[in-house]
């Protein structure tokens, strides 16, 4: 009995001392060999691969390779000075009010782009079916805001935007030539009102593009939503026509602008573009 | 990032909000007239008169605004080149008809609404009076009479003259 309980107890050891074995996977000698940086890669790379640096080599290697599908543009990458033109050919066409604006866009990264726009609106109209004259002198308006955008990858010569903007205008109008008749009481009476001054602060969304025609020079078209926040009426009037926005009640502008680029940090900008 | 897409969803909700109150067409009258309504007196029940006469005094011709008719409400146009209009009306027919004059007193004030709705004077009411053969009472709903087609005049009758 007593060898039989010894028996048991050395198979039950040979057993556990079997499962704790460790199990060691033999290294296949090519896995332990550092492999060459690809095809194209910079030639400073490469002198570090062959001065036997090999894990420095790489991480550079891996930077260089995130570089290329990753581009990054310097903080000022470029700055567009624009003039927005589209009103004045509206206005040939018979819109009755136009703006002119000039911008400064500064290029950030190739992404972000703070703008300022300043310009002039004005506007005259008599409607045929009506019975007055609303004429808005040339007014300033102001516009801040900024665009993101969406091609930052690509050249600065391609943008794909989408930008916000902040308007504010200080203006002043006349009606005149108003002919008023009443049919029941058979009288008529003309006047004018003259001298309404007014102001608007407004939001605008806007989606554009910016394509690169020669040398600096590039076209932008934008289709711009907004809506005036506040704006300021009289006891006589409240203004029609609100300078850098156009009509008050319409929610859809369009801009069509020329711009003059001046490249910034040329020497940062990645090497493939 | 999340800042900014934030941003551009307030800015989006902004406008969207600003334009809902655009006036792209003239939705209101293209003048401003003064709605007169009845109601029933003590309610604010709108009454019918069943025969209506309403004529401008002092208008040329003597033509009448409603001639006999049966109605709850009805525009006064008021005269631009005086300070004062004064209207009669009578309710029922023959010799039974008995009348009343409504005065306003006002202010005219010339107006651009829009470019739509064109220009037009506005009437700053300062008195209103009312004789009360039949009438009860006439109160004034707004100061300033504009396009906006809303009632200006509550003319209050007893239930027994409608």
């Amino acid at each position: 009995m007593t060898r039989f309980a010894i028996t048991c107890l050395l198979a039950l050891l040979a057993i556990t001392t079997m499962a704790q074995e460790r199990r060691v996977t033999p290294v296949r000698p090519e896995t332990n060999t550092v492999k060459p940086p690809a095809k194209g890669t910079d030639e400073k790379i490469i002198e570090q691969y062959l001065s036997g640096d090999t894990a420095k080599a790489l991480a550079e290697a891996r930077k260089d390779s995130l570089r290329r599908v990753y581009p990054r543009y310097p903080r000022l990458t470029d700055l567009a000075l624009a003039v927005n033109f589209i009103d004045p050919l509206l206005m040939a066409m018979g819109q009755d009010y136009a703006s002119v604006d000039v911008s400064a866009t500064l290029n950030m990264w190739n992404r972000l782009q703070p703008v300022v726009e300043v310009g002039l609106g004005w506007a005259k109209t008599t409607p045929e079916d009506q019975n007055f004259t609303y004429r808005c002198k040339p007014s300033p308006y102001f516009k801040v805001g900024a665009n993101y955008n969406f091609l930052f990858k690509s050249k600065p010569h391609y943008q794909a935007l989408f930008g916000v903007r902040l308007g504010y205008s200080t203006f002043g109008y006349d009606i005149t030539d108003v002919n008023y008749h009443n049919s029941y009481w058979q009288e008529s009476a003309h006047f004018n009102i003259e001298g309404e001054r007014s102001h608007a602060l407004w939001g605008e969304l806007m989606a554009g593009l910016k394509v690169h025609i020669f040398n600096s020079i590039a076209l932008g078209w934008s289709i711009r939503y907004h809506g005036v926040f506040n704006y300021a009426k009289t006891e006589h009037s409240r203004p029609w026509y609100i300078p850098g926005y156009g009509k008050r009640g319409g929610a859809i502008g369009f801009t069509m602008s020329v711009y003059y680029t001046l490249p910034l940090n040329r020497d940062k900008w990645p090497q493939a573009h | 990032m999340k800042t900014w897409c934030h941003t551009v969803w307030a800015l989006l909700m902004a406008i969207t909000l600003a334009t809902a109150c655009g006036d792209g067409s003239c939705y209101n009258n293209g003048s401003s007239l003064p709605l007169a309504r009845f109601y029933t007196s003590g309610t604010t029940t709108t009454a019918t008169v069943t025969a209506l006469t309403v004529r401008g005094i002092g208008v040329p011709g003597d033509s009448l605004l409603i001639d006999s008719a049966a109605t709850s409400e009805f525009f006064m146009p008021l005269r631009a080149t005086t300070t004062v209009t004064q209207y009669e009306l009578t309710y029922g027919r023959g010799q039974e008809a008995r009348s009343d004059t409504i005065t306003l007193r006002y202010r005219p004030i010339p107006y651009f609404a829009s470019h739509e709705c064109g220009a037009m004077y506005n009437y700053e009411v300062s008195d209103l009076e009312c004789t009360h053969h039949v009438t009860d009472s006439v109160t004034l709903a707004v100061s300033t009479i504009t396009n906006a087609g809303t009632v200006a005049l509550r003319i209050y009758l007893p239930a027994s003259n409608q």
